[in-house]
Parts: C-alpha cells; sequence; structure tokens
C-alpha cells in the first residue's frame, strides 16, 4: 500500500473510488464535446440541406487521398493507444511505452497531411475570411462549405494537438515508472479522449470529402 | 362535463376528512370548471324559441294548492310534492310528437348524470297542459321514464300530473310558460323548457331549449336548496359561477372569482386586477361569456383590430385563472405560515402522511388546464398568422431606423402606414439590415422581420384612429426611435388618399425596374428563350434541376433575383447573374408585384415547357420580345 | 489523512477550522479547499451582482423620464447589454452553484471535498479570467448587441466591443463546464456510506439535475459564440444572410443553450428553497419522490422548448406549436414543486427566521413569475407581449424575485456554517422586507407596461407609459437599498457576529453536524448515514436526543 499512499489524492477514500471518479469525469467530459461538435453537424446538416450543390462542389475539391491515408493513420494511432492502455493495464512497460510513442507519432502525421491539405487549399484560394475567390457557379455554397470544413476541421486539429501534448505528457511519467498496475489513470483517460477525437474524424472523412464522388 | 362530475365525486368522497387536500382540491377543481365551460359552443335557441316563449319569473311564488291528478286519478295538491326538496318542473303534453319527448329525454339524461336521487335528494313534476289528457295516458309516461331513469325509488319522486284547464292555465301563468293550441295542426304551440322550485314553491331557475347541461342543473339544484344538498365543493362553484338569465345558464363569472380571490390580497396583484371586471352582455358574440374591461383606460392597450378582441378574451381568462392560482397558493402559505406557527422553541411538527392521489391530483389537474389553455392559445395564433385572401397586400421593409411601406397603388411612406378601415391588410415584410420587428399594440400583431427572408402578419382595424407602431426586435442604437404610426382611415378617405398623387402602381414601377435592368432580354417569355417565362409563375409549383419542386412564392422569387443559382428551374442553364448587390429591398419587393401581375396560374406547368401562347398580362407589353442588347 | 486531527465533534474554544487554518492570500488563492473557493466564489460574485446591479440602476434612473435624457441612447443601449451579460453569466448561472453548491455540496454529503478540486480551483480562476474580460469590456466602452447576441445586428451591425464580450462569456462558459462536471462525479461517487440516492437532500438534487444542463448545453453556446466571432472577425459565416447564413439558425442555438440556462438559474433556487421549507417548518418535505423527479423533469424537457423564445420570429406554425405544447409541460413539474412546497407547511412547526422569509417569498414570487410563463407560453397570447416589459417582468420574478430571494435565503441560511457567525436577525428581516416590497413595486409595473404595448430595450418610451415607469423605478432604489443592507451587516457579523452552533436552526443533513466553521476536511470520522433526509421529530414520534439524526454515526467510522 506504499505506492497508493503516494498517488491516492487525500479527499478519495481508496484508489477503486479515485479511478472511477477519474474515469467517470472524462465521459462527462466527452458528453460536453458531443454537444460542442453537435452545433457544427447541425450547421453542416442545415447548409447542405441549404445548398446541396454548393455542397457537392467544394467536396469536389477536396484532397481524398489524403483524407482517406489520414483516417487510417487516426484508426491506427487508435490502435496504439489503445495497446498502451492495455499496457498500463498489465503492466506491459513496453506496450505502454511503445503504444503511447507510436500514437502520438502518428498524430503529429495526421496534422502534417492536414497542414498539407490546408496550403492546398490556401492556394487554391478556398479560405473563406482569408483569402477565397470562386469563380464557378454556387459561390455561396461553397463558400460555407469550406468554412465550416475550416471551422469543423480545425476544432477537430485542435483537440487532436491537446490529445498530441497530454499524451506526450503521459509519456514522459510512463518513462518514470509513475503507472502500474494499480495506478494508471491518466493512462485510460487520456485514452478515452484520443477515441473520441478518432471518431469524431470518422464522421468527419465522409461527411466533407465523400458528400459527391461521381466526378 | 364528466370531468366536473369525477372531480367533485373524487373530492367529496375521497378527501372528506383532510381540509388541506380538500381547499386545495376546489381551488383545481374551479379552475377546470371555468376552462371548460368557457369553451362550450354557445346553443341554438333561436329555434328553439319561435312558437311561443316562457318568461321568466324569478323568485315568483307558485300557487302550491293548485289541484291536479296523479297518474292513478287520485286528486292531488301541488304542495304535496313540495317536502323540503328542490323541484324540477317541466310543462309537457303527453301526446306531444316531437318537442315534448325531447324535453323528457334530455331531462332524463341530465337527471342520470346527477349524483343526486330523484326521491331523495329532490323531485320532479311533470304536468301535463293538455286538459284532455287523462291519467292513463300519464301513467303510461312514468313507466316508461323511470324505467329509463333507472335508480330506485324514483317512482316515489317523479310525479306525472293532469289536470282541469282552469287549474294548469293558472300553473302556466304563474310561472311564464306560454303555450297556443293550433287547430290547423291539433298541435300546441309551445317553448321547451324546464324550471326548477325551491323546496317551498319558489321559481329559483330555468333552464331553456332541449339540453341541460347536468353541471348545471346541479347547481340549480343546489342553489334551490339553498345548500340543504351538495357538497362544499358546489357551494365554491356557486361561488364562481353565476346564472345567466338570458340564456338560462350557468356561466362563470369574473365577480364570482375575484370575491373569493380578493378577500385575501395579495400585494400588488389584486390591487391592480381587482380594478373592476364588468359583465358586458351586449356583445352579441360573447352572450355566453363575459369580458371583463377594466375600468382604468391606463391599464388597458387600445383595441383597434378584429384579433385584438379575441386575444383580450383569452388574455383576461388567463389573468383570472392564472390570478386564481396565484392568490390561492399564497394564500394558502399565509394561512399555513400563520396557523401553524412556532409557538414555543421546541415545538415539533405535526406527521403528515404523503398522499399519492393529492400529488396526482394536482400534476393532473394543471396538464388538462394547460392543455386548454395551449389549444386556445395555438388557434389563436393560427388566425393570427393566416391572412385572409382579400387582404390588401402592403410591402414594408424596414432599415435602421425607419420603416418604410409601400402600398399596391404605388403610395409610399414612411414611418405611417395609412390603411381602411375593415378591410383586411397583409403585411409582407422585408429587412435591409438586421432584425427588426413590427409590432402594432392596438392590433396585438408582432412579426419579425427577417433579413434575408420574408415574413407577413395580417391584421383587419375596427376603429379609425392613430396607433403605436412599434420596433420590437433590438437593432442598434435608435431601436427606440424606429417608432411610427398606423393610420386608420374610413375607406372613402383612404380612397381620397391614394388618389393623391404616386408614382403608378408598384407593379408598373416593377415593369419598369425590369426593363432597366434588362430582365426582358432573357427573360422573354419564349419557349426557345434562354430563361424561364415569368407569366403565370406566382404561385405555380416550378420543378427544379434538383428534381425538387417549388412553389413560386415571395421568398422563392426573392432568391432568385439575389441568388439565382440556388434554385435552378429544371431544363434552364444557371446563367443569370445574381443582383445582390444593385437591388434594395424596396426595388426587389416592385419587381416581385410585377412578376406577380403577370398573373397567378392554377395548372401546373410541366418542366421545360414553358407555356408559349400569349398570356393576357395586365401590364401591357410587359413581356414582348425585346431587342435589347442582352442584359447583364 | 495526515496532520491534524479534530478530536470531537463539540469544539473547545479556539478550534482549527478551514478558514483560520492558514493565513495569507496566498493560502486562499492556492487552496483547493471547495469551502475556500465557495468564499473565493461569494467575494467575486458579489463584485459582479453590484457591478450588474448599478447598470440596472442606471437604467431605472434613465426611464424616469419617456424622452430619455441622462444618458445617450447609445449608452442606454450598452448599460442594458452589460447588466444582462453580467447578470446572466457572472451572477445567475454561478452564483448558487458555485457559492452555496461549492460550499454545501462536499458537507451535505459527507465528503472532504469535491471530486476535482484543483480543477475546483481551476474553474474559480477561469470565472476569474472571464471577468477580466467584462471588466476590459465595461471600461473600454462597453458593448451593445443585447445580452442575446442577435446576428446580423452582432455580426455586422454593432461597432462595440462584440468580441471581447463573447471571449469573456466563452471564457466562463468553460468554468461552469468544469463544475457541473465536478458536482456530477461528486454526486456519483463521493457520498458517504449509507447515503443513498433517496436520502440526498433535494439541495443535491437540484444541484445535480443543474450540473447536467451545464454540461450540455454550455458547450452549444461557446461553439455558437465562437462562429460568433469569427463571422465578426472574417465576414465569413453561416449567421449573416448577407453572407449566405441564416439569422434563425443562431438564435436557435443560442436559446438551445439559453432556455435551458434559465433552469441552471432556477433549480438551485428551487433547491435551496427545498431546504429551507423543511428545516424551518420543522418537517419533512412532501412529496420528496415527487420534488425530486420534478427537478429532472424541468431538467430533461427544459432542453426541448427553447423554440417559445422564437414564436414572432418567422419559424413554422407546427414548430411554434410544438414548442408551446412543450412549454406547458415545462411548467408541470414546477406546479408539483410549488404545490409541494405549500403543502410542506400544513402542519408544521413554522417559525420565521430570515431565510424561511425569503424562502416563502420565493414560492409567491416564483408562482406569479411561472404562472406568467403561462401567457407567455399560450401561442395566441405571445405574439402581443413577446419583447415587451412582460416579458422584462416575467423573467425578473423567476430570476429576481425566485433565485435571488432564494440565493439571499442560501446565503443567510448557511452564513453561520460558512462565517461561524450568527447574522443580525433584526437587520436581516428588514433586508428581507424591503426586498420583497421593493421587488413588486419594481418588477409589477412592468406587466403592465407589456400588456400595453411597451417594447423591452427602449431608451425613450411614449409618454402614457411614464406613470407605470416611475413607479418601476422607485420600486427600484428601494431594491437597491435592500440588496446593500445585507451587504453591509454580514460584513459586519463576519467580524463582530455572535459565535454560531454547529447546528443553530436544529436542522437534519450532515452539514449541520460538523462544527461552524468546518473544519479544512469536513469531518472528523466519515458519517455514516442510517435515515431518510429531513427526518425531523414529530409530534406523534418525537425522538430523543441521542437519535437526532446523525449525530451519534459521526463517530463510528473512522477515516481511511
Amino acid at each position: 500500500m506504499a505506492e497508493s499512499e503516494t498517488v491516492l489524492e487525500h479527499h478519495f477514500r481508496d484508489l477503486q473510488q479515485q479511478r472511477e471518479v477519474s474515469e467517470l469525469g472524462m465521459w462527462i467530459f466527452l458528453m460536453t464535446e458531443v454537444l460542442l461538435f453537435g452545433v457544427l453537424f447541425t450547421s453542416y446538416t442545415v447548409f447542405r440541406h441549404s445548398y446541396p450543390a454548393g455542397f457537392a462542389a467544394g467536396s469536389r475539391d477536396m484532397e481524398t487521398t489524403i483524407g482517406a491515408v489520414n483516417t487510417a493513420v487516426l484508426l491506427i494511432s487508435s490502435f496504439f493507444i489503445a495497446l498502451s492502455v492495455y499496457g498500463a493495464q498489465t503492466g506491459g512497460r513496453k506496450k505502454l511505452l511503445w503504444g503511447l510513442a507510436i500514437g502520438a507519432l502518428l498524430g503529429v502525421v495526421f496534422m502534417i497531411l492536414k497542414g498539407v491539405e490546408y496550403y492546398d487549399h490556401y492556394q487554391h484560394r478556398e479560405v473563406p475570411g482569408i483569402l477565397f475567390d470562386y469563380a464557378k457557379p454556387n459561390a455561396h455554397g461553397v463558400e460555407i462549405f469550406f468554412y465550416l470544413y475550416f471551422v469543423m476541421t480545425g476544432i477537430h486539429a485542435i483537440h487532436l494537438t491537446i490529445g498530441i501534448c497530454i499524451v506526450v505528457v503521459i509519456l514522459v511519467a510512463a518513462y518514470r515508472g509513475r503507472y502500474s498496475p494499480l495506478y494508471h489513470n491518466p493512462v485510460e483517460i487520456v485514452g478515452l479522449y484520443w477515441h473520441f477525437v478518432d471518431i469524431v474524424w470518422i464522421f468527419l472523412f465522409p461527411l466533407l470529402y465523400l458528400i459527391d464522388l461521381k466526378r | 362535463m364528466s370531468a366536473i362530475k369525477m372531480i367533485s365525486n373524487v373530492s367529496a368522497r375521497r378527501y372528506r376528512s383532510n381540509f388541506a387536500t380538500r381547499l386545495l382540491l376546489s381551488v383545481v377543481t374551479v379552475f377546470i370548471c371555468a376552462t371548460f365551460s368557457y369553451s362550450q359552443p354557445a346553443p341554438d335557441k333561436a329555434a328553439l324559441i319561435r312558437s311561443a316563449h316562457i318568461d321568466q319569473h324569478l323568485n315568483q311564488q307558485v300557487p302550491l294548492n293548485l289541484v291536479f291528478r296523479d297518474e292513478q286519478g287520485h286528486k292531488v295538491h301541488l304542495q304535496d310534492y313540495f317536502n323540503g326538496k328542490p323541484v324540477i318542473l317541466s310543462l309537457v303534453y303527453y301526446q306531444c310528437p316531437m318537442l315534448c319527448t325531447v324535453v323528457l329525454n334530455a331531462m332524463t339524461e341530465s337527471m342520470s348524470d346527477l349524483r343526486f336521487d330523484i326521491g331523495k335528494e329532490f323531485n320532479v313534476i311533470t304536468v301535463s297542459f293538455d286538459p284532455n289528457e287523462g291519467p292513463a295516458l300519464a301513467a303510461d309516461k312514468k313507466e316508461l321514464y323511470v324505467r329509463r331513469y333507472g335508480r330506485a325509488g324514483a317512482a316515489s319522486g317523479w310525479h306525472f300530473l293532469t289536470g282541469e284547464e282552469s287549474q294548469i292555465k293558472q300553473l302556466a301563468e304563474a310561472v311564464g310558460f306560454n303555450y297556443a293550441y293550433d287547430p290547423s295542426t291539433g298541435q300546441y304551440a309551445h317553448a321547451s323548457g324546464i324550471m326548477v322550485l325551491t323546496p317551498d314553491g319558489r321559481l329559483a331557475r330555468y333552464f331553456y331549449g332541449i339540453k341541460y347541461p347536468p353541471s348545471d342543473l346541479r347547481l340549480g339544484l343546489v342553489e334551490a336548496s339553498a345548500g340543504k344538498i351538495g357538497s362544499p365543493v358546489d357551494q365554491i362553484l356557486l361561488l364562481c359561477y353565476h346564472y345567466d338569465a338570458a340564456t338560462g345558464k350557468y356561466t362563470p363569472i369574473a365577480i364570482g372569482f375575484m370575491r373569493l380571490g380578493g378577500a385575501i390580497t395579495l400585494v400588488g396583484l389584486v390591487g391592480f386586477i381587482v380594478v373592476m371586471w364588468r359583465h358586458d352582455v351586449k356583445k352579441k358574440a360573447l352572450t355566453h361569456s363575459i369580458v371583463p374591461l377594466f375600468l382604468i383606460p391606463q391599464l388597458i392597450p387600445e383595441t383597434a383590430s378584429t384579433e385584438a378582441h379575441k386575444v383580450d378574451i383569452f388574455f383576461y381568462l388567463m389573468v383570472l385563472v392564472c390570478g386564481f392560482v396565484a392568490v390561492g397558493v399564497i394564500t394558502l402559505i399565509i394561512i399555513f405560515a400563520v396557523k401553524y406557527r412556532r409557538k414555543s422553541e421546541d415545538q415539533l411538527a405535526i406527521a403528515a402522511p404523503q398522499s399519492m392521489p393529492l400529488e396526482i391530483t394536482w400534476i393532473v389537474i394543471p396538464l388538462f388546464i394547460f392543455i386548454g389553455m395551449f389549444v386556445w392559445g395555438t388557434d389563436l395564433y393560427f388566425s393570427l398568422a393566416r391572412p385572409p385572401q382579400n387582404a390588401i397586400e402592403v410591402y414594408v421593409v424596414g432599415k435602421q431606423w425607419m420603416w418604410k411601406f409601400q402600398h399596391p397603388e404605388g403610395q409610399r411612406e414612411i414611418n405611417q402606414l395609412h390603411v381602411p378601415l375593415g378591410r383586411p391588410i397583409k403585411l409582407t415584410m422585408a429587412s435591409q439590415d438586421v432584425i427588426h420587428d413590427l409590432y402594432v399594440p392596438a392590433f396585438r400583431i408582432h412579426t419579425d422581420v427577417v433579413p434575408g427572408r420574408y415574413t407577413t402578419t395580417w391584421f383587419q382595424a375596427t376603429k379609425p384612429g392613430t396607433y403605436h407602431l412599434f420596433c420590437s426586435q433590438y437593432c442598434g442604437t435608435l431601436h427606440s426611435g424606429m417608432i411610427g404610426e398606423v393610420i386608420v382611415m374610413q375607406p372613402d378617405d383612404y380612397l381620397r388618399w391614394l388618389n393623391q398623387g404616386g408614382e403608378g402602381s408598384l407593379a408598373s414601377q416593377g415593369q419598369k425596374l425590369f426593363r432597366q435592368l434588362g430582365c426582358n432580354a432573357c427573360h422573354t417569355g419564349d419557349a426557345e428563350a434562354r430563361c424561364p417565362s415569368l407569366i403565370g409563375l406566382y404561385g405555380r409549383t416550378v420543378y427544379l434541376q434538383s428534381g425538387n419542386t417549388i412553389i413560386a412564392d415571395d421568398d422563392y422569387i426573392r432568391e432568385s433575383i439575389m441568388d439565382p443559382q440556388a434554385k435552378i428551374v429544371a431544363g434552364f442553364q444557371p446563367i443569370m447573374p445574381t443582383f445582390r448587390d444593385q437591388l434594395d429591398q424596396e426595388q426587389v419587393l416592385e419587381l416581385i408585384s410585377y412578376i406577380r401581375s403577370l398573373g397567378a396560374q392554377r395548372q401546373e406547368v410541366p418542366p421545360v415547357s414553358a407555356p408559349t401562347g400569349p398570356q393576357p398580362a395586365p401590364v401591357q407589353g410587359a413581356i414582348q420580345q425585346s431587342e435589347s442588347k442582352g442584359g447583364k | 489523512m495526515s496532520s491534524e486531527v479534530i478530536a470531537d465533534a463539540k469544539p473547545p474554544e479556539v478550534t482549527v477550522n478551514y478558514l483560520n487554518e492558514k493565513y495569507g492570500l496566498k493560502s486562499w488563492l492556492l487552496t483547493t479547499d471547495h469551502k475556500r473557493i465557495g468564499v473565493l466564489y461569494m467575494i467575486s460574485i458579489t463584485l459582479m451582482f453590484f457591478i450588474g446591479g448599478f447598470f440596472a440602476v442606471l437604467m431605472r434612473l434613465e426611464l424616469l423620464t419617456p424622452q430619455g435624457d441622462l444618458v445617450t441612447a447609445q449608452t442606454y443601449n450598452k448599460l442594458f447589454t452589460m447588466h444582462g451579460v453580467i447578470m446572466v453569466w457572472f451572477f445567475l448561472i454561478p452564483s448558487i452553484p458555485a457559492v452555496l453548491g461549492n460550499f454545501v455540496l462536499p458537507l451535505m454529503i459527507g465528503a472532504q471535498d469535491v471530486a476535482f478540486p484543483k480543477l475546483n480551483l481551476l474553474s474559480w480562476y477561469i470565472y476569474v479570467v472571464g471577468s477580466l474580460f467584462t471588466f476590459y469590456v465595461v471600461v473600454s466602452g462597453g458593448v451593445d448587441t443585447g445580452w442575446t447576441f442577435y446576428t446580423p445586428f452582432s455580426t455586422a451591425g454593432s461597432n462595440t466591443h462584440v468580441i471581447a464580450t463573447t471571449c469573456g462569456i466563452f471564457i466562463i462558459g468553460f468554468s461552469t463546464i468544469i463544475s457541473g462536471m465536478n458536482f456530477i462525479v461528486t454526486v456519483h461517487k463521493m457520498r458517504a456510506p449509507g447515503l443513498t440516492w433517496f436520502r440526498l437532500p433535494l439541495f443535491v438534487w437540484s444541484l445535480y439535475a443543474t450540473s447536467v444542463i451545464m454540461v450540455l448545453a454550455t458547450p452549444v453556446l461557446a461553439v455558437t459564440l465562437l462562429l460568433l466571432a469569427v463571422e465578426r472577425t472574417f465576414h465569413v459565416g453561416i449567421f449573416d444572410p448577407a453572407l449566405g447564413g441564416d439569422p434563425l439558425l443562431f438564435q436557435h442555438f443560442f436559446w438551445f443553450y439559453s432556455h435551458p440556462a434559465v433552469y441552471i438559474m432556477i433549480l438551485p433556487g428551487m433547491g435551496v428553497v427545498s431546504e429551507l421549507i423543511p428545516t424551518f417548518a420543522r418537517r419533512k418535505v412532501f412529496g420528496y419522490n415527487f420534488v425530486a423527479f420534478a427537478t429532472f423533469g424541468i431538467a430533461f424537457v427544459g432542453f426541448l422548448v427553447w423554440g417559445h423564445h422564437m414564436f414572432v420570429a418567422g419559424e413554422s406554425l407546427y414548430a411554434a406549436m410544438t414548442f408551446s405544447f412543450l412549454s406547458y409541460l415545462v411548467a408541470i413539474p414546477s406546479a408539483i414543486k410549488v404545490f409541494n412546497w405549500t403543502a410542506t407547511l400544513y402542519k408544521g412547526s413554522i417559525s420565521y427566521d430570515t431565510p424561511m422569509l425569503y424562502a416563502l417569498g420565493f414560492i409567491g414570487l416564483f408562482t406569479i413569475g411561472g404562472l406568467t410563463g403561462l401567457f407567455l407560453a399560450a401561442l395566441g397570447l405571445d405574439v402581443h407581449v413577446h419583447d415587451t416589459y412582460f416579458v422584462i417582468a416575467h423573467f425578473h420574478y423567476i430570476m429576481v424575485g425566485g433565485m435571488v430571494m432564494a440565493y439571499f435565503g442560501g446565503i443567510h441560511y448557511w452564513w453561520p456554517k460558512i462565517s461561524g457567525r450568527m447574522y443580525p436577525e433584526g437587520w436581516a428581516k428588514l433586508a428581507a422586507l424591503i426586498v420583497f416590497l421593493g421587488f413588486n413595486l419594481t418588477f409589477f409595473p412592468q406587466f403592465i407596461l407589456g400588456y400595453l404595448g411597451m417594447p423591452r430595450r427602449y431608451y425613450a418610451y411614449a409618454p402614457e407609459f411614464q406613470v407605470l415607469n416611475v413607479m418601476s423605478s422607485a420600486g427600484a432604489s428601494i431594491l437597491g437599498v435592500g440588496y446593500l443592507l445585507p451587504l453591509i451587516y454580514l460584513l459586519w457579523s463576519a467580524k463582530y457576529g455572535k459565535k454560531a452552533e454547529a447546528n443553530p436552526w436544529k436542522a437534519t443533513g450532515l452539514e449541520w453536524q460538523t462544527s461552524s466553521p468546518p473544519p479544512k476536511e469536513n469531518f472528523a470520522v466519515t458519517p455514516i448515514v442510517t435515515e431518510p433526509p429531513y427526518n425531523y421529530p414529530t409530534l406523534e414520534n418525537p425522538l430523543k436526543e441521542s437519535e437526532q439524526p446523525g449525530k451519534q454515526s459521526l463517530e463510528e467510522v473512522p477515516v481511511g
């Protein structure tokens, strides 16, 4: 119990309570996130209904290949994060460290690819509010499509960036041997968070990239 | 009505011992009764009081020494039947082919719905006013109706009498029942109705027609008995229901409510509301309900449109119902707080059990009241939202911080709207910049004016005068300065006003604009044209490229001008440029008005094939082919 | 548990408690003790309350005359906007949860602290940062969009500090979310042994329901305001029709948050009243289960009624109909509560201590506020009174007459626990009376003004409205005095007041079983709960002193 004394915060009765608390807290936080993205998805639905042609046209200008690769990258990263949680639970130090490291790395890859895409859109003058020039019909719809694209993927990217930072922090702590099968809440809740960010992308990808594939 | 019965049954039987329960329950009961009886349809009495009529001799003594014969042929005095109970009296004749049977049936039906039993709480006397009828006929009838009524003991309480002409005449005169023999048909012409008499033979209540709502009948009996029968809830009901002599019904009245609640004052609320309600029987449409009117003019807004009256009636009813609840709750709190105050430091409370039925009562009853309010409010809203077909259309443009009005005849005004009395006016509104809201308190209309779409509202003024027009959606610095007035004029004056010049009708201004912008270069009205024909477009179903259809209304036309790519008509190319930056809202409205004047076609036109033949266009030469060198 | 041990539930003369355990600014600014955080919140919220109140006073002064000659139109617009923003987000929403909830909730459920003490402190700092933004806005010239930020005026029309204001609200949103999360987890996981859900005090129930709303609704506002700020900055977006957007969508999003937010404000108030009434009537709450479930009924249905703010905004007839119906539905649970409170008084042993006066005032005023809500839910009537002073009066009856009354009641009720001192009863009663009278004089005339047709947010108005406006302004000045009095005597009593016992009201509830003020760890030993809530002795069943709720259970189980 010597170890548990150091990690048990003063106001909890035992580690069990502490773990349950942190997990429930994370789930509730994820609930708020659902509502946050809910607003964006609702806006998307409303305007896709108003400007079907504009949205289709906007979607045609997406780099579907990069999007698909990014989807794969995130899914694989989720696998490694899950692996690290498993490692933390069972005391597999290698799994824990490598899982976190590769997960974070793939997150970074995703961000780089996203950056490439953003730059590409900038080159094509498709960034509403900053540089937007669209000569073809349905300019309004396309503009709103790109606006929502940047807002949605942007907020997603912010979430992922935060996720990467936390994973790195956890990685350092794990390297220093902070976690054990007895105490590894931080790994578990960062795992939850990571999967959530992943799931959001799973929704974003088809809605933004795949709505009009007949070219 | 069964709701009332149910509630009072429940209250009377189940919670007899519990003071709080009872009080609360009676409070809610009253609301529900009030709500329901307000929504009763008015009876069609015109048909009923055609041949003869009943004069009310309220509170007069009926001679109880009159002599009749009972079903067995024995001589009886009327007073034999007045033994400390109220009496329902009906005058019929037994061979009557029609109305009397209906009266007896309705009586039986109503009485079957009462908690009171014939013979126990009250007696019934049915007297034939045909002197030629005898006890045998009476006995038949008695057997029939006693069986139909179906409760034990009725035979000893319901008496079917016959008698001599002199006696009948005296009785009929005393109660004000007029009838006449019609030799041509061999029938009597007479009114239908029944009376409730007090135990000592005075006329307490009349009920007209062929329907006697059980609740009214019950209240009549309770009142006639001077409180000897019925539950305390009935007494409270009587306080709140008022017998309306004109219709022979019990109607809930404000006075009753206020008397009950007013005794205990809520600081403020009653101070203002108690300012007297007035019984307004003059209003024909409202004979059956009561229009309470504030006497202090400062407390009510002007009422100057057809809908305003309806809103007011609803509002006052809501004030009554809600005021009653508020006063009730606050009264209870005060009573409890005083009655159960802590008298010594260690005084303990008295344990009182939880009560499931009570909880359910105060869930279910408000629910019903709320549904009533919801239905009424929604009904009102729908009538406020749907302008009549024949309305004059006035276009309104709101911009920071002024109102612009365009009459169909071409008149334009700023911050003033002239309208004729007694004609429905439909306002179609657009905003140039931010959201505004057109609000005319005297008409009780209130609609947001939203940029990017048209909203509508309507009114029909009932009183000439000048009324406030407010912007009530906050719209920036001078929001409170975005006010104007609506001037309601006599139709003649309005015509005179209209003829004071102007720039030609709105449609003709639109036509001018249509040409100026070169719209006619493409919208030629030809089958081969690059753009769809606009003739007969307004109100038609349009087939779109996307496969959807849309009705060509103001909003659609506006969108097609401002954002032409949004909805492409099937069979056409998206070649039209936007006019977003060239037109202001007023000009768009002119164009719409012009397109509208090109005729609304009923038939749906199949896609692509634009109508070919020449259409009667009210504005001559509007759509003729133009040689102009292509519009923008 | 490490250092000090509180030996006895009955404290000796000088005890170590959360207030004197450590001194110095740093010990306060870095504290993770929920009680100290509650006090920090109390100080900051009081400040915001008086700033918001000051704006209200200026507004009422301006409205004394119809032509508007005290301030300019633009200033007036800024006044009501700042009044709304500060009162809604910086006072009403955090007040009871963050002050009383933070202080009392862990005590009520026998916990040592909330689930996430550090996040709790963080939420206060976020609150402070949000307030700083608001101060900045106030100092640098204000904002004039109205607290509702309707587009396109807020994105394209106004040239004031819209973005700074929305930033402040965006930031404080996180404070709300964190508090909500913290409370939900605390109630779920930190309850003392034996404290089952149906033994929870009703205040805990309502804080729980409130927290659910906070957690679910606030992110919607956050994103909406974010989109608004983006749209205003980059002139691209989805709310301005000139950009191809839809202004009604903004209203939908805004009210999807702001209507439930109304319940964030009132539910904790109802919770406080549900504590006060049984305590001062010495009687179990009538229909405990119904009151508890009504709380959740309100929280749930409250999410489905936002459209009733848009009856005249051009929403479809059938949408309006649905929202109207649901609005009536949400009135049912409120009615249940009022009836149950009233029934709780029946056959009680009622004392008129100040908190009880506030509670009784609450029921009366809330009833009026709620009933006038029925007027607004009725479609046909709403058309007339929408955006008039009728609406203003309605929500001030709920918010000021309801929520603020409950807050003051709660502050007085728990003041002995918070400060360890009794407030001066005479002054407190006087203040309660002044507040009640001043409030009614201020807001009742506004119902009539509304029905007469005076639109809200008017800087100058038609002369026929003046009499009622003067009455209202007169009431406001009385109300102002009523609010200043408690500030003075409570501050005074914190130093000079009579020392409070552990349980001055002889109330049930775990918070009264520990000393006043409580030690840092709240309880010397973890309490074990064996009884239903509000288990007051009655005439039929008078408990002996030793059997009084919770007493002996305190000493049974040592901590960890």
